[in-house]
C-alpha cells in the first residue's frame, strides 16, 4: 500500500508505556503508570501490542464507539506485565467482538496454552474459556503476517525467554515496536571475559559486530521505533543481565540504523517523571553530540501519534 | 537483538548456496550412518565466524562436521541425518533456537538428538527452558577454543582419532 492508499485514521496512540509493573503514582503519571500496550488504527484495522495493564483502558475505550469489531493482539512474550489486563479486557467477553492473538510459540496451541495459564484457579475466577467473543490464536508463517492493511514480521530479540520484537508496515511507514530488549549484551560479556586468549578475543570481536547487524537489522530504517529505554546508565551497572537496555545504548543504535523517530519506552517503575524527563535531556544532548537528525521523545501514556 | 525473519533470505538463499546444501545432504546420505563412521557434528548459527570458529575447533577431530547459517538452511539435512551433537544457536534471524528446538523434539527422528546451545543470552530462564528440551550443556559466548573442545571431547569419545599426542593442536 502505498501513502496515497493511506487509511483514514492513520495513528498509534500509547495505552501503557511502563515496564514491569504498574506504577499509579503521583510521580509517575506525567509519563503513566500502567504497563505496555500500543494501539495501532488504520481505518477500521485494529493492532494492538501487548496487553499490559493498558490494555484494560483501551478495551473500555474501543467498546463504546462505532468502530471496529475486529482485532489482532501481537505479544512480544508473555511475562506478566505483558498479558496481566487481559483478564480484564472487554472485548473479550463480547459476543460481537472478534480478537485474535499472535505471540512466541510454536503453534497456535502452544500460543493459546500461555495466554490462558495466568487465568487458571487458582489465579483468577474466570478463566479463557469464558471468554465469549469469537476468539482465534494464529499460527506462526515464516513469511509475516497481514492483518488489513498492516504488514506484520517478528524477530527475537535479547530478553530471558523467547520474546519477539515486531516490524509493521502501514501505508509505506514502518512502525518498529520492541519492548523489552537488551542491547550490547555479547560486547559486555567480551570485556569481562577474563580467561580468553588473544586469538579467542579477536575471534568474538568479529562475533559483536555480525550481531551489532543483526539486531540493527529489525529496526532498520525505521519511521518509529517504540523501544526499550528501561534503565538509567546508574541503574544499568547492578541490572545487566535483567534483559533490558540503558537508554542510550537505545539511543545509540537508533541512530545507527538510521530511525527517523524513537520513542523512549518501558519506562522502570523506579523512575519517577523527573528522572524520565532527564533521560530525554540526556538522549538528546547524545544525538547533538552524534551529529545524528534522530528525533527522541518519550513515550507517554494517553500520547496519540498521526502515521 | 535480531533481525527479521526475511532476513535469512539475505546471505544464505541464493541458487548458488542451494546448490551447495543438496551436495551437502547427498554427500551426507551417501556416507555411514551415524555410529558406523566418524561421528556427526552439526552447528546452526548465523554468525558465519562462529561456523569458522567450529571448522578450525574441529579440524584435527576425527568427526564429520556441517554447519548452517539458519534453522531454515539446515532443515532439509536434519530431516534425513541424526547427529551425534547439535550445537545451536538461540537468536536467529528465521526462528528462534529454542523454538526450533521444541519442534525438533516433537519430531520422533530427533526426539533424543544431543544437542549443546551456544548463545550470548545468559538468563537463567533460557536456560530453564533448555534444560526443559533436553539440552546437554548451554554454553554462553564468548566461550574458549578449549572449551568448545573440551566439550565435543567429552561429549564425543571416539572424536579424537586424529589427535596429536599433546591433544590441543598448535594452530589453534
Amino acid at each position: 500500500m502505498s501513502i496515497i492508499d493511506k487509511p483514514d485514521p492513520c495513528f498509534l496512540r500509547f495505552w501503557g508505556v511502563r515496564g514491569s509493573y504498574a506504577s499509579p503514582f503521583e510521580s509517575h503519571l506525567g509519563v503513566g503508570g500502567n504497563t505496555s500496550c500500543v494501539e495501532l488504527r488504520a481505518g477500521n484495522s485494529l493492532l494492538v501490542c501487548d496487553a499490559g495493564t493498558g490494555i484494560i483502558p483501551l478495551g473500555e475505550h474501543i467498546i463504546s464507539n462505532d468502530g471496529p469489531r475486529e482485532l489482532l493482539v501481537l505479544m512480544t512474550h508473555y511475562h506478566w506485565d505483558h498479558i496481566c489486563g487481559l483478564p480484564f479486557f472487554v472485548p473479550a467477553f463480547r459476543r460481537d467482538w472478534r480478537v485474535r492473538f499472535f505471540g512466541p510459540g510454536r503453534d497456535a496451541q502452544e500460543i493459546e496454552r500461555s495466554i490462558a495459564a495466568q487465568m487458571r484457579a487458582p489465579y483468577f475466577p474466570v478463566e479463557t474459556e469464558n471468554w465469549q467473543a469469537d476468539i482465534g490464536y494464529v499460527e506462526p508463517q515464516c513469511e509475516g503476517l497481514r492483518h488489513g492493511p498492516f504488514l506484520i514480521r517478528h524477530g527475537s530479540v535479547h530478553h530471558p525467554g523467547v520474546t519477539y520484537g515486531y516490524r509493521i508496515t502501514i501505508a509505506g511507514r514502518t512502525v518498529v515496536y520492541v519492548s523489552d530488549n537488551e542491547f550490547r549484551f555479547l560486547d559486555r560479556s567480551l570485556a569481562n571475559a577474563g580467561d580468553l586468549s588473544d586469538e579467542d578475543h579477536a575471534i568474538f570481536r568479529s562475533v559483536i559486530s555480525e550481531e551489532r547487524m543483526a539486531e540493527l537489522a529489525l529496526i532498520r530504517d525505521a519511521d518509529i521505533l517504540i523501544h526499550d529505554a528501561q534503565y538509567t546508565e546508574e541503574a544499568y551497572i547492578t541490572k545487566r543481565g535483567w534483559g533490558h537496555s540503558c537508554y542510550l545504548d537505545t539511543v545509540d543504535a537508533a541512530i545507527d540504523a538510521g530511525v527517523r523517530l524513537l520513542y523512549l519506552f518501558h519506562h522502570d517503575p523506579g523512575n519517577d517523571d523527573r528522572i524520565v524527563e532527564e533521560m530525554l535531556v540526556r538522549a538528546r544532548a547524545l544525538i547533538a553530540e552524534r551529529g545524528s537528525s534522530l528525533q527522541c521523545e518519550i513515550a507517554r501514556e494517553g500520547l496519540v501519534v498521526t502515521l | 537483538m535480531r533481525g527479521l525473519n526475511e532476513a535469512m533470505q539475505l546471505p544464505v538463499s541464493n541458487a548458488g548456496r542451494a546448490r551447495e546444501l543438496s551436495d551437502l545432504i547427498a554427500t551426507a546420505q551417501g556416507q555411514p550412518a551415524p555410529g558406523k563412521g566418524p561421528p556427526i557434528i552439526v552447528v546452526v548459527d548465523d554468525s558465519s565466524t562462529i561456523r569458522v570458529f567450529f571448522e578450525r575447533v574441529t579440524r584435527d577431530l576425527d568427526v564429520r562436521l556441517h554447519t548452517f547459517a539458519s534453522v531454515a538452511e539446515s532443515l532439509p539435512y536434519l530431516a534425513t541425518i541424526q547427529p551425534d551433537l547439535l550445537f545451536l544457536d538461540i537468536l536467529m534471524p528465521d526462528k528462534d533456537g529454542l523454538t526450533f528446538l521444541e519442534e525438533l523434539r516433537n519430531r520422533p527422528d530427533h526426539a533424543t538428538t544431543p544437542v549443546v546451545v551456544i548463545s550470548s543470552k545468559d538468563y537463567a530462564q533460557d536456560r530453564a527452558l533448555a534444560r526443559s528440551l533436553g539440552v546437554l550443556e548451554y554454553v554462553i559466548k564468548p566461550m574458549s577454543t578449549q572449551t568448545i573442545r573440551d566439550l565435543i571431547l567429552r561429549l564425543l569419545p571416539n572424536s579424537t582419532a586424529s589427535l596429536p599426542a599433546a591433544g590441543v593442536p598448535s594452530a589453534l
